[in-house]
């Protein structure tokens, strides 16, 4: 097997392969640098490959197996990590100028459970500047490029882990999440991609955007193998206080649970106008093969929906202005030298953040500041206890959600980057399960005519992750991964 | 809510609260932009939430104080951009003229 072929394998078939003794993990290693130089000066999905560190670790990996020494659960999987995770000793720069050159001192906590797992880790992958974005174009280092379409943006903030996955440069990867950047590039980009619940998944170690909804999640080629993933990350840290205590469910498991019985609630606003046909359709087929499957069906309202992203780019950028403040030049990062210190803030934060990072701290600063607080931010809190209890009425009669990921397949490079509000209106579907704090998932379904990839939105209440990948396996079955004629081309 | 408008000196005023330094292109762009912007977000303004009370989705955990080891000081000094004597370096933030007497300016 070529390694190509090797990279077209899934997380578990892939793991399984190690495991059993009929490839090493330096020739996964290997496969993983050659797919890489091979194919992504055309996607640019990794910022920094570490290839000493990756060889290190799978020589280190294979000197483990041949001991007979137990291997953890993703042994031998490489799984490339969005660029917002401080990983110890490696370039991480959140794609800002002003994180260009910073080599963090220690690992993000789903760093440290990665390498627990026994997994490889190639690198670092592009991102929107500081995770703001929905396009991957605000990095400040170039846009990630869609693997089925190079004209086209792979969706973002995660982008580049998205394309990471859909290229088969890896068969996995990390994001994160605060308004849907996991699922909306999955859906993009043709992948699998969990927002897990807010609390779900330690924080520790994620460039912080907005605190009351960043969230960290997987990205893979198959539900199961996100699943795995979610089952090694998720879990209490008592270095991120807003981390829950509550058990991890066995999330494998549950892909192999029927979803007969099982109460899917079909929100009309997520049906509503600004939905392209394309996508309608195969999202409501895909909603026919549960029906088949033993589902029921039943429509329901979330009737602040349209409120979502007024009030997330309220609280985000409130967040955000308020989070950024460390970035100042002083302990760590870019520092554009004054004689005294404002100044030095002032020319250092200009010249280290892009145009779409500044829009978003003066907004932030505008609607936390004296007279406009209650108007802009205090409203948008009480909005977002709204949106929550939409969620809250319509579980008590569902068992989860399920729509369209994003109103749209991927948009043209270029085409929205000069509008930020038709930029924020991918987010439209995603962002009030952000605001929830409830979990959410994207699957592939059927393709666009245009042979676009398009994603089945799944919702569920507060730590029923379960649920999502039970519906998302159901899903899959109908609609098996597919690789990209081109850029993923795993052939032999 | 009366239509938002930002005039540039509006913007120099949020630019220094958020201590950023704007060119005079990118400030004039900006107040088109967030004028846009928050004309939008406005409508919340018409969503009645008078029987909510805004929430937050959690409370932050408390716990004990427990003393773990840490990153030594030299680690986390390894990514500063200025240090001197074992701490981070910053330009002028007193004046030497203050009562204090505090006259050391940096760089």
């Amino acid at each position: 097997m070529n390694g190509a072929a090797l990279l077209g394998l899934s997380v578990d078939e892939l793991g399984a392969r190690f495991r059993a003794g009929d490839v090493s993990a330096a020739a996964i290693a290997d496969a993983t640098l050659a797919r890489i130089a091979d194919v992504d000066a055309d996607t640019h999905a990794f910022l920094t490959v570490d290839r000493s560190g990756l060889e290190e670790s799978a020589r280190a990996l294979d000197e483990k197996r041949a001991r007979g020494e137990p291997l953890g659960p993703l042994a031998g999987v490489p799984i490339a990590l969005k660029d917002a995770l401080v990983t110890r000793g490696l370039r991480t720069t959140a794609a800002s100028r002003i994180l260009e050159h910073y080599v963090p001192p220690y690992d993000a906590t789903v760093v440290e459970r990665l390498r627990a797992a026994d997994a490889l880790l190639p690198g670092k992958t592009n991102m929107d500047e500081l995770a703001m974005g929905s396009s991957t174009e605000h990095s400040a280092f170039g846009p990630t490029r869609n693997p089925w379409d190079l004209t086209r943006s792979p969706g973002g903030s995660s982008g580049g882990s998205a394309v990471a996955v859909a290229a088969r440069l890896t068969p996995a990867s990390l994001g994160s999440d605060t308004g849907g950047s996991i699922r909306q590039p999955a859906a993009f980009s043709g992948v699998v991609g969990v927002k897990p619940t807010y609390g779900r998944v330690s924080r520790y170690g994620l460039v912080a955007f907005a605190s009351s909804l960043d969230q960290v999640g997987p990205f893979a080629t198959t539900v199961l193998g996100a699943a795995r993933i979610l089952g090694v990350i998720a879990g209490h840290d008592p270095r991120d206080a807003t981390s829950l205590e509550a058990p991890v469910a066995d999330y494998v498991a549950a892909c192999g649970e029927s979803v007969r019985g099982l109460r899917l609630g079909v929100p009309d606003e997520y049906f509503a106008e600004g939905l392209s046909a394309d996508v309608e359709a195969s999202v409501r087929a895909a909603i026919g093969w549960l029906e088949q499957a033993g589902a029921t069906v039943r429509r329901v309202s979330l009737p602040h929906t349209r409120h979502a992203v007024a009030t997330y780019y309220v609280l985000a950028t409130a967040e955000a202005s308020s989070n950024l403040a460390r970035l100042d030049g002083v302990r760590y990062g870019l520092r554009v030298p004054a004689s005294r210190i404002h100044d030095m803030y002032g020319t250092t934060r200009d010249a280290g953040f892009g145009a779409e990072v500044k829009r978003r701290i003066l907004l932030g600063t505008f609607v936390l500041s004296a007279g406009y607080y209650d108007a802009y931010y205090k409203k948008a809190e009480a909005v977002r206890a709204l949106i929550r209890r939409d969620f809250e009425h319509a579980f008590a009669d569902v068992d989860v959600v399920v729509g369209p990921t994003a109103p749209t397949t991927a948009f043209g490079l270029g085409e929205r980057t000069s509008d930020p509000l038709a930029m924020y209106m991918s987010d439209v579907y995603t962002l009030p399960a952000s605001l929830a704090g409830i979990p959410a998932l994207s699957v592939p379904v059927s393709p666009a005519p245009s042979g676009l990839p398009v994603g089945l939105q799944v919702v569920a209440p507060w730590l029923e992750e379960a649920r999502l990948f039970r519906v998302a396996a159901a899903v899959e079955a109908h609609a098996p991964p597919r690789v990209p004629p081109r850029h993923g081309g795993a052939t032999g | 809510m009366k239509p938002p408008s930002f005039t540039r000196a509006e913007v120099d005023h949020l630019a220094t609260l958020a201590a950023l330094t704007l060119g005079d292109g990118e400030a004039d762009a900006m107040a088109k932009e967030l004028a846009k912007i928050v004309a939008y977000v406005q409508e919340l303004a018409s969503v009645d939430t008078a029987d909510v009370e805004a929430e937050r989705p959690l409370a932050a955990a408390w716990r004990e104080d427990v003393l773990l080891p840490g990153l030594s000081r030299d680690e986390l000094l390894a990514a500063a951009p200025r240090t001197a004597e074992g701490g981070f370096s910053v330009p002028a933030f007193v004046s030497t003229t203050t009562a204090t007497g505090v006259s050391r300016r940096g760089q």
